[in-house]
């Protein structure tokens, strides 16, 4: 929610820190403050309220009550003067049908009001919040929503017929909202309406019907409570959202309704002094009940795992306005009325955690345990599987669990190549071994030998499958997957998929019927205390060379390599790699060795060509020779 | 939830979104083989979210959960072992651990978990005391018992621990990533 740093300081007297430092008291104390944007000299907080928070925190008083409550302030008393009602005004009949889904409906007549613009400090408040400036009177219905947390709304009470009655949606019925948009009503969706139909979808958005203009002399106030599970169906059903329909859906209590109808009236007389007040109808049959939990002084301390005192609890509590009274060795905690999301001692917890600051809570190790841990025995199968390939020379790869085929579709998929779940490890994993095969040379390495263990999903459900690959596609993966049966004891029963190259096989299958076990250990985290970084590679195609050449005698291929490396430091060349030698017998018997390198050009900037790279191994050549290298 | 990946199913399945339900399953099986807490256990799993990739989202990745059931379990008990775990799996002694309010179903309280590593803090996952519910859910006497539960991407804890720029190399197989480790 968008809070105004200079609404908030209203409810000071003292002086806020500045917005920065209050964002960062909030965000550790309460709830994250998304962002600070400076606007014509106030500061607008975006408050990331959360949703359990949602019933008494989506206001300016809400939030200031948290400020008030990690700051150690005093929250100014108010001084709305609630104004009286006059005589001989107009009376309205109001009816309320379902009272469990309209919990609490006050309505109150206001005759003598002139709708107008806004006066300029009414304008500048809701602009600060990004709210637009409709006319005196819906603005001050929409300040007190923004301030103080009670959506309500004004009907002209002269385009009102006869009573009103909160009930049920009537099939046909269709109401027009105040922007425009025809809603076809149904008797799922709650209204607020007149002898002719609905003014309002209730709790959520109000109609044009009874809207009010620049005529409008008599005001209908409808300061309401209701259901919150009905207003966010109704509110998903119908697609609109308000501000009204977000306070409500989160189980606002009935008893502020109250305060909201006092706060709208004592601002309207304020802003039209001419203005006289109607009764107030309040139909409120079910009256909130007072709640008091008893927490153990013990329990919090446990849970929190924090010494801190009886006297620490009750101030922290109190900053809230949660009064608590001791009784034996447990606190009896009376939450105001809009704190309806604190209903067990859990909840308690939280609220003193959060006060005296969670940055006090300890470091505590959890007790020793006597046994040792066990893995899970399928997890343990599936390393042993891993330990032996990646010991053969096989790198373990993930792709993604969706494609473009399958058994199992996705409703809403991000892309038509993962519109399902994948139904095999195959479909993925084919591509990405052809893709890593054309980057061997980059490897450093003639063949590609990777594996994947993943879920997928058929027909008959979802199982862990194993796939073992190998490039060039005349290898055969068979040996291994002997060696992977060898090890388990008994046959994989998978299938080489295309050529002997890949073979794909059912885990679930080996696991039902092998003797898993669960080992005891623990095992020291790799790489022993060293963290890898990752190195950044090029996204551009590289280029390979060759270089085959016979050396004088006392040269070995480490010192050729050195050369190689001398001559094209700096030339983007990312491997050179030793692929053969041999060593051949002359005619006069004496031996000749043969090297051949293969380097590989790539460049993080940009493709190379075919000249640069023949351009470098020119050069490489000139300094072999010049070393009594022969060049074949 | 918006970001919900729903299978068309009669029976309304999903991908599940976050490996919290482990926790439930987990204490189910064990009281039906008559054990009781304590109960102590680390369960990594796939996980799937329906949101746009970028570098530093990906709609498929790996979280890890944990849970500590037993009498007497704190959330000081809970910062103490997720500060071990950075601390271990950083290999970094000067780690800190903060705790932020947060809000999750199956907690209370909750707690947003951030690292305080190298001057800077990481937002990592989240975390709290066992809720109630949960407990009776299984059958297990929420008096009686207390625990704690952590969550946080594997992903993110990798891409911190070795520089990897994109979320999205984990999962296309390029064997020019995996094999730098």
């Amino acid at each position: 929610m968008l809070i105004s740093y200079k609404w908030l300081q209203s409810y000071f007297d003292e002086k806020l820190p500045v917005p920065e430092a209050l964002a960062e008291r909030l965000t550790l104390g309460f709830a994250e403050v998304d962002g600070i944007e400076q606007k014509d000299g106030d500061a607008i907080l975006d408050i990331k309220i959360l949703p359990d928070r949602a019933c008494y925190a989506l206001s300016h008083r809400g939030v200031a009550g948290e400020v008030a409550a990690l700051l150690g302030l005093e929250i100014k008393e108010s001084d709305t003067r609630v104004p009286r009602a006059s005589r001989k005004i107009r009376t309205v009949s109001v009816r309320v049908e379902d009272s469990n889904l309209c919990r609490r409906h006050i309505a109150r007549v206001i005759e003598n009001v002139s709708v107008g613009p806004s006066s300029d400090w009414l304008k500048e408040r809701l602009e600060s919040v990004g709210q637009r400036s409709i006319n005196n009177i819906v603005d001050a219905t929409n300040f007190v929503t923004l301030d103080m947390g009670q959506p309500l709304h004004a009907f002209d009470a002269d385009k009102v017929k006869g009573k009103v009655v909160v009930r049920p949606g009537r099939t046909g019925e269709v109401l027009v909202t105040l922007d425009g948009k025809s809603i076809s009503i149904d008797p799922s969706i709650m209204v607020i309406a007149d002898e002719d139909g609905p003014l309002d979808i209730a709790g959520i958005k109000g109609g044009k019907k009874a809207e009010l203009d620049q005529y409008t002399k008599t005001i209908l106030l409808s300061v309401a409570n209701f259901d919150p599970i009905s207003i966010r169906r109704t509110s998903a059903k119908i697609g609109i959202k308000t501000d009204a329909s977000k306070r409500f859906e989160n189980n606002l209590t009935t008893e502020r309704a109250k305060d909201g109808m006092d706060e709208i009236i004592a601002l309207i007389v304020k802003l039209c002094p001419d203005a006289k007040i109607g009764k107030e109808i309040d139909i409120y049959p079910k009256k909130q009940k007072k709640r008091r939990i008893a927490v153990p002084i013990k329990f919090v301390q446990g849970a929190l795992g924090m010494n801190i005192s009886e006297k620490e609890m009750r101030s922290a509590l109190s900053r809230l306005a949660l009064t608590a009274k001791k009784r034996g060795t447990a606190l009896m905690v009376a939450p105001p009325p809009e704190r309806l999301d604190i209903v067990r001692p859990e909840d308690i917890v939280e609220e003193i955690g959060r006060i005296v600051g969670l940055e006090r809570i300890p470091e505590t190790m959890l007790p020793p345990i006597s046994a040792l841990p066990t893995v899970n025995k399928r997890l343990n199968l599936e390393n042993k599987i891993r330990d032996m390939l990646v010991s053969d020379g096989f790198s373990e790869v993930m792709t993604s669990s969706f494609a473009s085929s399958g058994y199992i579709a996705i409703e809403k998929p991000l892309a038509s190549d993962k519109a399902y779940c994948r139904k095999d490890l195959w479909t993925n994993f084919h591509p990405v071994l052809l893709k890593n095969y054309s980057n061997a040379p980059l490897l450093g390495s003639k063949e590609i030998k990777q594996f994947e263990i993943g879920k997928v999903f058929t027909v008959k459900g979802e199982h862990t499958a194993l796939i073992i690959g190998l490039m060039p596609v005349k290898k055969s993966v068979s040996e291994v997957v002997q060696k992977i049966e060898k090890m388990l004891g008994m046959p994989l029963c998978g299938k080489f998929c295309g050529g002997n190259n890949m073979y794909e096989c059912n885990l679930d299958v080996v696991m039902k019927i092998h003797p898993l076990e669960s080992p005891s250990f623990i095992k020291e985290g790799a790489g022993g205390g060293f963290i890898k970084t990752f190195k950044p590679f090029s996204s551009y195609p590289f280029i390979v060379r060759d270089v085959a050449l016979f050396v004088p005698e006392k040269m070995d291929a480490e010192r050729v390599q050195k050369i190689i490396e001398g001559e094209t430091r700096g030339k983007d060349v990312v491997s050179i790699r030793l692929f053969d030698s041999f060593e051949k017998k002359l005619t006069d018997g004496s031996q000749k060795t043969s090297l051949a390198f293969r380097l590989v050009f790539q460049s993080m900037k940009k493709t190379l060509t075919d000249a640069e790279a023949n351009a470098a191994m020119e050069a490489v050549y000139r300094v072999l020779r010049s070393r009594r290298c022969e060049i074949r | 939830m918006q970001d919900t990946f729903w299978i068309k199913s009669k029976e309304r399945l999903v991908l599940r979104t976050q490996t919290s339900p482990v926790q439930v399953r987990y204490m189910e099986e064990k009281l039906k083989k008559g054990i009781k807490p304590p109960y102590r256990i680390i369960v990594p799993g796939k996980v799937f979210r329906n949101e746009a990739t970028d570098a530093t989202h990906e709609a498929e990745f790996y979280q890890v959960e944990g849970l500590y059931v037993d009498k007497n379990v704190s959330m000081a008990q809970l910062k103490g072992t997720v500060l071990l775990f950075f601390r271990k799996f950083f290999h970094d002694d000067k780690i800190n651990v903060r705790f932020r309010p947060s809000f999750f179903p199956f907690t209370e309280p909750s707690v947003e978990v951030d690292m305080e590593w190298k001057g800077k803090r990481l937002e990592i996952g989240g975390a709290g005391l066992v809720h109630p519910h949960v407990f009776e859910a299984v059958g297990l006497l929420a008096k009686k018992y207390r625990g704690f539960a952590f969550g946080c991407g594997i992903d993110r804890l990798l891409m911190l621990r070795h520089g990897i720029p994109d979320i999205r190399m984990f999962y296309n197989g390029d064997l020019r990533v995996v094999s730098q480790f």
